[in-house]
């Protein structure tokens, strides 16, 4: 009975914190985290193949639940608080020194580990000068082995164009998607949809991790919550 | 003869949602009741480009055509497809038993929200400290045993009736503790007749794969050995594990020897279910003795319908 390394898939939720972010946004946004929880709970051999992260970002980007087993907290999750501008630099920069050291911790542990799942979550536009954030995102996609899969989800003042610059991969096989609002929406309503997309592709990428699979699968578009849409790299031009 | 299919303008109008998968939506069906099936029953609507072509009439036709004996030990056993139904000449979906609701576990997710949870055995899998704290049952070792043999027994009755289950795993079998039989599988759809193709293609799913490419009552007799390691040996990564090991503190020798002859990549190694029974069985039948006798039958209970909400997608209960 030969012996398998167990297969990890890091999946980490960047959220915007930024002061646009504040009232019934930011409440939905806080709670996704039990949201998570509570479906770990109801499918809890997926502790055995998901490792959860949230990182929040404002001006500047903080790891607010460190990568873990979330079934295994006994402490509450943090509450998530408004932090002043809109930081895209920030954040990237901290998901790409945060998933490079988890995937060496897990590696020396002994896991496989499958390349990291990522939702990120704004509301509005950087205002970090653009070359900041774009060389970020450079250093965090291309060049980076453990680079992430990375899934960027706009809602409110989100610019369709920036976000769909931030679809990674762009193209090929395992080509990644956005979410966006649809125009007319409440905004909150909108954070609570993609939670449940973001949940739902959790769930269906840590049940179908198998030897050679992709381990990020994200929801069929006909299953998607009302007033989201998906779009590819290529619909943004 | 009874026919085995019947047109979904006889199942007349449906209950509540209860469960939606890939392929399929399930509804209660409470206007519809047959002779052959004790309790109510669900449909099972498949989604279009969902519906698993011929085949699936020999599964339900099987069923029809044992005897009264075996297909009552059969409805206890597996929530088997008993009829097929149809619209307009196409196969739209199944009716099938409604899972009893001693299967479901009343709790409260870590959030607070209470919830009913089809127990399905991958509960049996984790942490039991971790399964208490989340609000599902942590069986003892002699409740686990207890699940072993009642599935040994579920697997045994239908490989004497030459079928393969093919896809065991951790979310199409569920348990209860409080009455025999403990196990029930369910998804019976994919259940394939020896000798016969598949009615939907029979996959395996992730850690569940037998060494062999194809299913048959070995690759069963496999996953069930699986099945016993990480019901007995519970705890981190149990439900990947394939160490038999991992059980031998709840194993005697015999047993040991048992579990890793299941795991065998040599099919002709593997034990039966029987034999897996039959052992059980000896375990169980001592410390039984001194235990107080089983608690009387639960009074039956109406199962509430459950429906999902369509804006929250969670489940409420419907009133």
């Amino acid at each position: 009975m030969e012996s398998e390394k167990a297969k990890i898939l890091p999946f980490y939720v960047l959220i915007d914190v930024s002061a646009s972010m504040s009232g019934d946004k930011l409440d939905q946004a806080n709670r996704i985290m039990p949201q998570v929880v509570d479906a770990l709970a109801e499918a809890p051999i997926l502790a055995d193949k998901v490792r959860f992260c949230v990182i929040d970002f404002g001006s500047d980007a903080q790891v607010r639940l460190p990568l873990c087993d979330v079934l295994d907290q006994h402490s509450s999750l943090p509450s998530l608080t408004i932090r002043g501008a809109t930081s895209y630099a920030a954040a990237f920069r901290l998901l790409r020194s945060e998933i490079e050291v988890n995937v060496k911790q897990l590696k020396a542990d002994g896991y496989l580990v499958h390349r990291p799942a990522v939702f990120f979550i704004s509301d509005g536009e950087p205002t970090d000068p653009e070359h900041e954030w774009r060389t970020a995102f450079q250093d965090l996609t291309a060049g980076f082995p453990t680079y992430p899969n990375f899934v960027p989800c706009g809602v409110d003042s989100a610019n369709p164009r920036t976000l769909a610059t931030l679809i990674h991969p762009a193209s090929g096989p395992k080509q990644m998607q956005m979410y966006l609002m649809e125009k007319g929406q409440n905004p909150a309503d909108a954070i609570a949809a993609i939670a449940e997309i973001l949940i739902s592709s959790m769930l269906a990428s840590g049940q179908s991790m198998a030897q050679g699979s992709s381990g990020m699968i994200l929801p069929a578009k006909q299953d998607l919550p009302a007033g989201i849409s998906a779009h590819s790299s290529d619909d943004f031009v | 003869m009874r026919s085995h299919t019947i047109g979904l303008h006889e199942v007349g109008p449906l209950g509540g949602q209860i469960g939606a998968g890939g392929q399929a939506k399930v509804f209660l069906a409470p206007a519809i009741t047959l002779d052959d099936v004790a309790g109510p029953l669900v449909y099972k609507q498949y989604k279009p480009g969902h519906e698993p072509p011929h085949g699936l009439s020999a599964v339900v036709a099987r069923r029809l055509r044992m005897d009264v004996m075996t297909r009552s030990r059969l409805d206890r056993l597996a929530a088997w497809p008993v009829r097929i139904v149809e619209q307009g000449g196409a196969v739209s979906g199944v009716l099938m038993p409604l899972i009893p609701s001693g299967f479901f576990e009343n709790r409260v997710l870590p959030s607070g929200q209470p919830k009913r949870t089809l127990r399905e055995v991958q509960h049996l899998f984790i942490d039991p400290g971790r399964a208490a704290r989340l609000g599902m049952p942590a069986p003892t070792d002699a409740e686990r045993l207890t699940v072993c043999r009642d599935f040994a027994a579920a697997l045994h009755l239908l490989h004497r009736n030459e079928l393969v289950i093919g896809d065991i795993n951790a979310k199409n079998a569920v348990f209860r503790l409080d009455a025999r039989p403990c196990v029930v599988i369910v998804d019976c759809d994919a259940i394939r007749i020896k000798g016969a193709a598949a009615v939907v293609r029979q996959l395996n799913a992730p850690d569940w794969e037998p060494p062999e490419d194809t299913l048959s009552q070995a690759t069963d007799l496999y996953k069930f050995g699986l099945f016993v390691l990480r019901c007995l040996g519970p705890g981190p990564m149990a439900s990947v594990s394939r160490d038999p090991a991992r059980a031998d503190a709840v194993l005697a020798p015999e047993g040991r020897k048992l579990l890793r002859a299941s795991l065998s990549r040599r099919p002709a190694d593997r034990p039966t279910a029987q034999d897996w029974g039959r052992y059980l069985d000896g375990l169980l039948i001592a410390p039984r003795r001194q235990s107080t006798p089983p608690p009387p039958p639960p009074a039956a209970t109406s199962t509430p319908g459950w429906k999902r909400d369509p804006r929250t997608k969670r489940w409420v209960q419907a009133t």
